[in-house]
């Protein structure tokens, strides 16, 4: 499980919308980036005030490193049709982030596609030319 | 079986109470006013509530006013301007001249904490009771009214952060600072007027994290304007041992009907610092203080 792919995604913002109940302000994640990570889910976690996504990514090495990603409480997830059992440990998932800027594994979720295809939040961002190969790119 | 029967009875006398003050605010309406006129109603049924639109004050016309970004670094509220793809974090503007020396160097403080690129986390990000006036710069999800003849409540949904308002009652004679202070309250034609002392020097007037002692003296006054469809409160701000001269600022709200009715959404259920920012602690007692 590992490649990423980097693509200007402004225009997910604008898809996705910022959760009603966002709790935080989301100036530490670079909105101007999207990051796409293949890998296993470890734990989600379906809790206020967000909920999380721990998922176990391949780096460039092939290396396991743990990713954490940020997502709405469990209100507003339930309005985009999550339910708690939507991610599973061990499940295999293909997710779209904004990552965080100071460049740690991290970010904030805009979109997960399932094993059987059926994908969550936001439309995925067209991988850039420029993001080929393995690992991270940023 | 004594023991058992006085815990039903407070519960039943627990329920009841709750249960009048939403049948009072969601649907017998506030209370009159002593000249039996019709006080304003800000909370018509349960779905009614009341969304910021902005996390920081509004400047008044004129006068003294509350702090905002430093002109070299404006703010960028992720909340106001959500399709903005550049939020950024709080740098506050250290030449208002409502600072006195030692809260422009707390405030100094936290600029270079945001000037380093550290991630700068607000008290209610982090769990905290946010107090007074700042509870009027919590943004997301609306705040919602129970009102009734004797108290409104102000409740933010998103951490159950609760104000209680005493009505036509005047302040204690000695009373106990605490997060949210002592509010009491009267109507004046179409708008609640509300009059805070005693408020925890634990927390700040703003989101730049402005602090204050406990002098702070906060006079607001929340009424309807656009034809119901906005709140506007007028907030009067008076602190002599942290700023130089009373101060006056405003704060909008947009009635919503979508996001009711209250729900529940914990802050501290889990709120671990999963990044690792090394970001401020939650609240956490070292002792009992019942």
């Amino acid at each position: 499980m590992k490649f990423c792919a980097l693509g200007l995604a402004g225009f997910a913002i604008v898809l996705s919308g910022i959760p009603a109940s966002a709790h935080h302000s989301f100036a530490m994640f670079d909105a101007e980036k999207s990051l796409t990570l293949e890998g296993t889910i470890k734990e989600f976690q379906w809790t206020n005030p967000h909920s999380w996504i721990f998922l176990t990514v391949n780096n460039a090495q092939g290396k396991p490193e743990q990713w954490a990603i940020e997502l709405g409480g469990p209100a507003a997830l339930a309005r985009q049709g999550w339910v708690a059992t939507t991610l599973t440990p061990g499940m295999k998932v293909k997710t779209m982030i904004h990552p965080l800027r100071d460049g740690s594994n991290g970010g904030q979720y805009m979109a997960v596609m399932l094993p059987n295809g059926t994908q969550m939040g936001s439309a995925f961002a067209a991988p850039s030319a420029d993001a080929g190969g393995a690992g991270p790119a940023r | 079986m004594v023991a058992i029967a006085s815990k039903f009875k407070h519960a039943i006398l627990a329920g009841g109470v709750v249960a009048g003050l939403v049948c009072a605010g969601g649907t017998l309406g506030p209370a009159q006013g002593a000249e039996n006129t019709k006080v304003p109603d800000f909370a018509p049924d349960a779905n009614t509530g009341w969304l910021a639109q902005d996390d920081e004050f509004i400047p008044p016309p004129s006068g003294p006013g509350p702090i905002r970004s430093d002109p070299a670094h404006p703010y960028v509220s992720f909340y106001k301007f959500p399709t903005n793809p550049r939020p950024s974090f709080r740098v506050a503007d250290l030449t208002n001249p409502i600072l006195q020396p030692w809260t422009r160097e707390r405030l100094q403080k936290v600029n270079e904490r945001s000037l380093s690129g550290k991630v700068v986390a607000i008290p209610k990000e982090r769990c905290w009771p946010v107090g007074v006036p700042a509870f009027l710069l919590l943004p997301a999800t609306p705040v919602y009214f129970l009102q009734t003849p004797r108290e409104v409540w102000m409740i933010w949904m998103q951490d159950r952060q609760i104000r209680r308002v005493f009505l036509d009652v005047p302040h204690s004679a000695n009373v106990k600072p605490s997060w949210y202070g002592e509010s009491v309250g009267h109507y004046d034609g179409d708008a609640l007027v509300v009059d805070t002392i005693a408020i925890t020097t634990n927390t700040f007037v703003d989101n730049y994290q402005t602090p204050h002692t406990d002098q702070l003296h906060v006079t607001e006054r929340i009424h309807m304007i656009d034809q119901g469809k906005t709140l506007e409160v007028n907030v009067h701000v008076e602190d002599p041992g942290a700023f130089t001269t009373p101060w006056n600022a405003i704060q909008h709200y947009r009635r919503v009907v979508d996001r009711g009715p209250l729900s529940e959404i914990v802050c501290a259920e889990n709120n671990g610092d999963h990044f690792n920012h090394g970001l401020e602690p939650m609240p956490e007692a070292s002792k009992p203080e019942f």
